[in-house]
Order: structure tokens, then sequence, then C-alpha cells
């Protein structure tokens, strides 16, 4: 079952944490949950691969960080989308369709 | 902005780095612990739990690293772990922190002084608005090749008949009494008409000027005055209380209205601006067709100042009157700014010159003392390359090392800086055109050189050991001994090179320095046919325009006897004219028994018979004015060059000379030339007559010369205008010393030979230190090759004339190249030298004596050093 796990592609870890965060603020852990949902249990995030992760989308402006205090009572850091990146978001995601729907016609060429 | 708010989030690492380790450290605690708890609730037991969570997760310290490497934090920690080794690396070694840290300062301050003070010299920020339409005018005299102030009828024309300007104004001057405590002062007032503030754009920083109102005759013309900054503060302690007060000018109560701006200073060839009172135009027009004013205006947006003088000389000379009599003046507008411009202007670039020179010298000096440290850290360096350091670690931290000693450098260097801008400062403005503000040593610009100069130094210094790096054979390095740690034949020809390049950077300096001085010396020497210490020049003047001729006499007499009583006072002496005010009494003499001989142009002074004896100037032949009283014949003293000329080989005493205006004098004595005019000028001839008297017009202007038994003081000066003032309050009176009227005649010459010499001064020690660190250096590298020599017998002397005879050959090729840059260089000098070559070859000889002596002394301790080596100890340190 674990080995059936997949890393995800390069490069859409990025896309996907603030497709998670549309919907709303969420904590590392939350969002980590998040993801693996969203993949239908596929992906598991690495802690190692989603912390920097966003770090580097706080460093471009498209979260922003705050403390705050989760369901359970706990200090928890918070993310929020910002509308810079939302826009990245909108963007990429047209971006990933081109792509996906120009490879899934080139892979059913016969 | 996106942009600069990511590089901001990187810099944050900087100095928040703790915070954020914190943050992140709990962030992932918070991770862990939320994940076991949701595990725990799948149903593990929280060992179990925890375990899962860390599996799932990956490791927390890798985790840490990757988002470290992320947020940059590495990078700011290895920056700071380099400059931390640095700092420790420098403080084991702190004589070479020391020595290239001082040298550096030393270079970079002078520099930044001498760029910010020939940067406001010759760009002197103006404190007139748009001062590029802001222009004076004046009427060049192609016949002496020289600009003279306007005349008051083209003022009028120019008002009446011109459409270049926007604005126009005319200023006249007044020297005036400014009583204030019953202590008068003589000042210099300036006339102008209305539109005169609003031609320079420069309003009231206190109080107003003038309304129009006020520019009428009669009327409140007068009874209103605008200070200037100067005499606000000097006369009136800066209290702006002053405004609204009357005060006690020229001998009427005047209603202080305003106080203009510190900055707001006379251009060059403007009388001075202490006191501003409203003229009048039609005062103007009044004061005749041919008096002169001060002109300057404001042209119209768009017009150039050569299209504004090409109208105004179409206009052709504004008063009629022989055109033959004017048809060498021609009218010209030029832009305020051009007025500035120093004619020294060539001398600042030797200056900068000079300067450069010095900063070279540090430099080179770093260099020399950075490329020895390089060397003996080869080892070292080797090592650290072979353990696994790549090359372009050990790079960066050798370019930190740089850069931190000229950041160091650069704030001592600051420092010098600032002091030199306000020691050599007022030097340096005495050559410049004009009343200016001092140089500013906080300013913009001095932060703005300072950081450019480090920072070229920074990365001078950097170049030699990045290369020496790149160049490191590990190998090589760590095969050699200890003993003999490697300097290669290159390395040595290199550092020579630079000690020579050193030594004779200096030797120019030394010489321009030398030939300057000498000059000095040689104009101070030659002097001005009399000495002028110990005398006060009372200044100023009572117009015998004001009263009748006889009373004035009688005022002079009982003036000069007033101020004889004044204690300290030795002697008193009347005059019209002052010996080096660069006044000349333009007169035309001949003998009078010629008719048909030509008549010489001559300088023409009315004196007292004290004047002679005050001046210590020998009557070389008759009795002079001794005996003669008023109402006697009227006999005139003539100088030597005077006598020489009217009568070729003949005794002029008896004789009957013409003047104009008098009958025929007799010439009664000769006196000894004067200069007065400078050391430079030739002298003139020269005619005396009693100030009693009188020639043609009747118009006659005394001043007073005192000597003084010691030095002159503030409270004497004080007392001589009290009795002046005593005996008539209109007399004006300015004293100052004859030294300053001397001193004033080798303004250029001073400046110059200081600066030169404070340059060559600091370049000799700076080389001095770099041939002595060399010298040194070598001799402790060569330790053992010196025992060896002794063991086998050399003496001790013979080792210390080698090391010597190493030292002063190199000084002896860089005073040769030296001496070679400096007969070239030195005649961009020339305009400043008096009675001195610029290839004088006394002082290159002196020059060339005092460097080998200097570099004697800089070798004299390595060599003794050398001598001293003990064979045993030097042999077995291997």
């Amino acid at each position: 079952m674990t080995n059936e796990k997949s890393e995800l592609l390069q490069g859409t870890l990025d896309m996907l944490i603030l497709k998670a965060l549309q919907l709303k603020p969420m904590h590392g852990f939350g969002l980590s949950i998040r993801l693996r949902q969203m993949s239908r249990e596929l992906f598991q995030v690495e802690m190692g691969s989603l912390y920097p992760a966003l770090c580097r989308l706080e460093a471009r402006g498209w979260v922003k960080a705050e403390w705050g205090v989760s369901d359970h009572n706990r200090k928890a850091r918070y993310y929020v989308l910002t509308p810079a990146g939302r826009k990245q978001l909108q963007a990429e995601t047209t971006q990933w369709e081109l792509l996906s729907s120009t490879i899934n016609a080139m892979l059913k060429a016969t | 902005m996106h942009r600069f708010r990511q590089i901001l989030f990187r810099l944050q690492p900087f100095f928040r780095r703790r915070k954020i380790e914190a943050g992140l450290s709990e962030e992932l605690r918070t991770h862990l612990d939320m994940a076991t708890e949701a595990n725990i609730v799948a149903g593990m037991s929280p060992e179990e739990a925890q375990h899962a969570a860390q599996r799932d997760f990956g490791g927390t310290d890798k985790a840490k690293e990757l988002y470290r490497d992320e947020r940059g934090i590495r990078w700011v920690e290895n920056f700071l772990r380099d400059l931390l080794f640095v700092v420790r690396t420098l403080r084991k070694n702190p004589g070479f922190m020391l020595a290239v840290v001082a040298t550096l300062a030393i270079g970079i301050g002078a520099t930044t002084a001498m760029i910010v003070i020939v940067w406001q010299g010759l760009f002197p920020t103006l404190p007139f608005a748009h001062e590029e339409r802001v222009v004076v005018i004046d009427e060049f005299d192609r016949q002496r090749n020289t600009s003279m102030v306007e005349f008051a009828s083209r003022y009028v024309q120019i008002r009446s008949s011109s459409n270049s300007f926007a604005k126009i104004a005319a200023q006249g001057a007044e020297q005036m009494n400014l009583v204030v405590n019953g202590d008068p002062e003589a000042l210099i007032s300036a006339w102008v008409t209305p539109e005169f503030f609003a031609v320079f754009g420069v309003n009231a920083a206190c109080g107003r000027t003038f309304y129009a109102e006020e520019h009428v005759t009669g009327g409140a013309s007068g009874a209103v005055v605008v200070l200037s900054h100067g005499v606000w503060l000097q006369r009136f302690g800066g209290d702006t209380a002053v405004i609204g007060r009357e005060i006690n000018l020229g001998g009427r109560l005047r209603r202080v209205v305003g106080v203009m701006p510190e900055r707001f200073l006379a251009p060059p060839g403007f009388a001075s601006w202490g006191l501003f009172l409203p003229l009048a135009e039609d005062e103007l027009v009044k004061a005749g067709a041919w008096s002169r004013v001060w002109m300057a205006g404001r042209l119209k947006p768009g017009v150039l100042p050569g299209e504004a003088g090409a109208e105004i000389s179409a206009l052709g000379m504004p008063t009629p009157g022989s055109p033959n009599l004017w048809n060498h003046l021609e009218p010209q507008v030029i832009p305020i700014r051009d007025k500035y411009r120093p004619e020294t202007a060539r001398l600042f670039w030797v200056f900068l010159g000079a300067a450069a020179f010095l900063h070279s010298i540090a430099i080179v000096n770093a260099l020399n003392l950075a490329l020895m440290r390089i060397v003996s850290r080869r080892r070292e360096l080797a090592v650290r390359i072979a353990l696994g350091g790549n090359r372009v670690q050990v790079g960066r931290l050798l370019l930190l090392e740089s850069l931190l000693l000229c950041a160091l450098a650069g704030a001592a260097g600051l420092g010098i800086a600032h002091g030199a801008i306000n020691l050599l400062g007022g030097v340096a403005a005495d050559s410049l055109p004009g009343e200016r503000p001092a140089f500013s040593s906080f300013s913009g610009e001095i932060w703005m050189v300072a950081t450019v100069c480090a920072v070229v130094t920074g990365l001078a210094l950097a170049v030699v050991p990045a290369w020496r790096v790149g160049r490191t054979s590990v190998q090589d390095a760590l095969k050699e001994g200890a003993g003999s740690l490697g300097d290669s034949r290159r390395l040595q020809r290199l550092r020579s090179m630079f000690v020579v390049l050193q030594t004779a950077l200096t030797v120019a300096l030394l010489a321009g320095g030398g030939v300057t001085m000498r000059s000095y010396v040689a104009l101070q020497r030659a002097g001005f046919g009399f000495d002028p210490s110990g005398k006060l020049a009372v200044d100023g003047a009572l117009e015998t325009g004001a009263i009748p001729v006889d009373p004035y006499l009688d005022l002079a007499s009982r003036a000069v006897e007033e101020i004889g009583r004044v204690s300290g006072v030795r002697t008193v002496a009347l005059a019209e004219n002052l010996p080096l005010s660069n006044w000349i009494g333009d007169c035309q003499v001949r003998a009078a028994e010629r008719p048909e001989a030509p008549l010489i142009n001559c300088s023409c002074n009315k004196v007292s018979p004290e004047y002679f004896n005050l001046l210590g100037l020998p009557v070389l032949a008759g009795r002079g004015f001794v005996g003669f009283k008023r109402g006697d014949a009227p006999v005139v003293i003539v100088n030597e060059t005077l006598a020489r000329k009217a009568f070729p080989g003949e005794n002029p005493l008896g004789r009957r000379l013409e003047m104009p205006g008098m009958p025929a004098a007799e010439i009664v004595g000769v006196v000894a030339d004067t200069r007065e005019r400078g050391a430079r000028a030739e002298a003139l001839p020269q005619t005396f007559v009693p100030f009693w008297q009188r020639n043609g017009d009747g118009t006659s202007w005394l001043t007073i010369l005192v000597r003084v038994e010691g030095g002159q003081s503030a409270g004497l000066n004080a007392a001589i205008r009290r009795a002046a003032f005593a005996v008539e309050p209109r007399w004006t009176m300015h004293v100052r010393p004859l030294d300053d009227y001397a001193k004033d005649t080798v303004r250029v010459e001073r400046t110059t030979t200081v600066l030169l010499e404070v340059f060559a001064m600091l370049s000799l020690g700076l080389a001095a230190m770099g041939l002595f660190a060399v010298m040194a250096y070598s001799v402790a590298q060569r330790r053992r090759e010196f025992g060896l020599r002794i063991a086998l017998g050399a003496g001790p002397g013979a080792v210390q004339r080698l090391v010597l005879g190493r030292g002063l050959a190199l000084a002896a090729i860089g005073l040769l190249v030296g001496l070679g840059a400096a007969a070239g260089l030195t005649r961009f000098l020339r305009s400043v030298l008096f009675e001195t070559g610029p290839c004088d070859p006394a002082i290159y000889i002196a020059v060339a004596a005092g460097l080998l002596v200097v570099a004697l002394l800089a070798c004299w301790l390595p060599a003794q050093r050398a001598a001293q080596v003990d064979p045993a100890e030097a042999l077995r340190a291997e």
C-alpha cells in the first residue's frame, strides 16, 4: 500500500498548496492531511518538501503566515492565500490544463 | 516592488535568525504532535502513533535543513562564520591590521578631502533661484583685456530698451560706520535697485526685503536697512529681536527690516554685501552717467546670455559723447556661474593629482603588506585547499578580509577627511575668487566619495590575494619546509617594484612641494620693498565732498594726533592710497623743463611726512618733506624708478616736475622703490606730494597708517577706531593689518605650497613605512640565509651592508624614476612659481638627499636585526 504513494511531479506541489489554501487558511499539518485527501490518499507530502515549499511561497508573497490557535486549542502557524497567490493559482491552473490536455492527446495518438 | 519585498524577506535571517529558527522548530513540533494525536484517535498506542507520525513525514532535521536552504539562513550563517574567522585571524596579527588600516585611512581620507574641496571649489552650490538665468553685466576692456563694472547709465538704457531681461538690478557701494554699543566699524553697504533681490531670487531669511515705496529719493529711502547674515551674527549676536529696531549706520538711524540667508554672499567681482540699503532709480540717473555700478540681471526664459549681450551691444554706448573714447569697451553678459570659475582651476587639478598620488602610495603600501601576509599564509591556505576547501571558498575568505580592512579604513578615512576639510578648506578657499561659504565637511558628497574610494581600494586590495590563491600549487606549498616558506623570485620582484613605484610617486610629490616652497620663500624674501608687519591700515576715508578742504585737513591732522595718543601706537601717518591696496593713483608726469618729453604713466600718492619713516622707506637723496608745511610752494618726492625715467643720468633734486592739476613742483627727495602690487610686479614710477597740497578738482581721500608696538590686538583696533570716530563720526574706520594685504598678494602661492607640502610629507611617511615593512619582512624571510652567512664567517657589518644596500638600491631606483616624473609634472606649477624653475636643481638635490636619508632610517632597524641573527638558532629552527 505504502509503495503506491508516489512522489509528486516536480513543481506541482506549489500549485497544489495554493489550491488547498483556496478554501480557507490552514496550518502545516492540516495542509498535509488536506493534500492527501485531495489526492485520494495517493500522495504523501513529506515535511522536508512541505515546509521549504511554504517558505518559497511566502517569499514570493503568494501566501502569508500568521500564528493562530487550532481547533484543539493548540498554537499553530496558519497560511493564508494572498490576492497575488490567488492570481498565481489561476495562471498555473490554466497552464496546467493546457499542458495536461496536450500530453493526453499525445499519449492517445496512434 | 515585488522584487524588493522578496529581497527583504531573504535578508530577514540577517537580523532575526534565532527567532526564525525557534519558529520553525515550534511549527514542526506542532505538526508532529497533531499527527500523533490523529494516529491515537485512529486507534494506535501512543508510542506507535508517534513513530508512525515520524515515519510518515520524514526526518525533522532533514526538513529543517531544507527549510534553512530555502530561507537563506545557510548563506547568512556561512557569511557570519567567515566574518568571525576573518576577524579572528586579523586579531592574531594586530600589527598587520593596524598598518593596513592606517595607511589606507590616510589615503582614503586625503583623497576624499581633496575631491570634496575641488568639487565644492570648482562647482559651488549657488544660493540663487534658477541660477542658470542669473547673469552679470559688465564692460569688457579690449585694450587691457579685463572687464570692469558697468556705467550707471547702462542700467537706465537696459531698463528702457532691452527685451532680454525679466529683471535687472544695479548695486552701488558705500563704506559707512556702523555703531553698535558705541563701537564704530566701517562696513560696505550695498545700495540696491528695486529688483535686486528678485534678480537673484533670494528672499530674506528673517523679516523682509524692501517695499517698492522704499526705493524713492528722500522719503523712506535710507531709513530702512537689510542685514547680511554675517553682519547680523557678528555685530548683533544673531538676535532676531534686532528686526524692527533702529541702528546707527552712516551717522543716521535706520530701521532693520530683514536679515538675508547665510549663503547670500556677493559673487566674485562685486563689492561685498554687508548691509543693504534701498536705492531709488532716479538717484542712479542723478549720480551721473559715468558713475559705476555692479549690475546683474535675470534673463527671460529661453534667452541665452550671448543673445542678450549682442542685443545690448547693438544699443551702443548709453550716453552720448566721444565715440572714440569708449570704442575699446564692449558690454558683455556672463552667466553668474562663470564668475566663480577660479583662474587657478588648473591648480585644483594639480591638487587632485597630488591626492591621487598619495592614494596610490597608500594602496601600493597595503598591497605590499597583503602580499607578504598571503605568502606567509601560503601553507595554511594550501592545507585548506588540500583538505577539501575549494578555491572559491578560500578566495572568499581573503576577499572578505580585504573588504573588512577597507571598511575599517573607510570609516577612519571619513574621520580624517572631515578633519582635513576643516583644516585645509580655509587654505584652499584662499585661492578662490569671491566670498563663499566654508567648505562643508558634512555633505552627502563626502559620504559618497569616501565610499567610492574605499570600495575601489578594497577591490584593488583583493585582486592580488585572489590571484595568488588561483595560482597556489598545493603540492609545492606543502612540500616546502617551514624554514624556507616559499617566496618566489617573481613575488620578490613584484614587491620591489611596488617599493620603487611608491618611492617614485613620493619623490614627484616632494619635488613639487619643494619647488613651490622655494618659490614661496623667494616671494616672501623679495618682499614689497618695505616690511608690512606691525603696521595697521585704518582703511576707509572721508571724502572732501562732505567737508570743505581746509577744515578737512584740520580734521585729518587732529585724527593723527588723537590716534597717536592711543597707547601702543608708535607712529601715525596719512596717505591717500594705501600701500598694497591694489589701488593705483593713475596720473601722468614729465620734467617741467622738457615739455617735448613723453608723459610718464605714474602712480601718484598724497602722504604725510611721517609716511616714509613709518614704512621704513629710506629717503635716498634730499631732505624729504621735513620742514615743509601747509601753504608752502608745491614740492614732490619721486621714487628711484621715476627719477631714472624722467631724469636719466641726472640729479633730480631741485628739478621741477609737471603734474596734473597743480603747478610744477620741486623735487625735494628720492625714495627707494616699493612693489606695492606684490613681489612679482615691476616697481612702478611713483610720486608723493604732501597731503595738504591740493590738485585741480580738490577731492581728496585720506586713510591712516598706524605703526604699533608689539602686535595688533582687537582692543587696540577698537581704541584706534574710537579715537578716529571721536574726531569725526563720518570718518569710516576699518582697521586691518598691512600683513593681511601682504598675504592677499600670495594667496594662491600659499594654498599651493601648504597643500603640496602636506601631501608630500604624508606620502614620505607612507613610503618610509612601506620600505621598512618590505625590508623587515625580507630579513625575517632570509633569517636562515643570514644565519648561514654569519656561521660561515660573515661579520655583522657585512650582513648589515647587504640589507642596507638592497634597501637603498630600491630607493635609488625609485628616486631616479621619481625625479624624471617630477621634471615632467612640475611644469603644471609654473604659473605659481617665482624665481624658481620647475626643475630647480637645488630642490631636486635636496629631495634626493632627504629621501635617501629617510630610506636609510627605514632600513636601519631591519639591517640591525639581520646582523643580530644567532646562527645556531636560525639554523636549528628548521
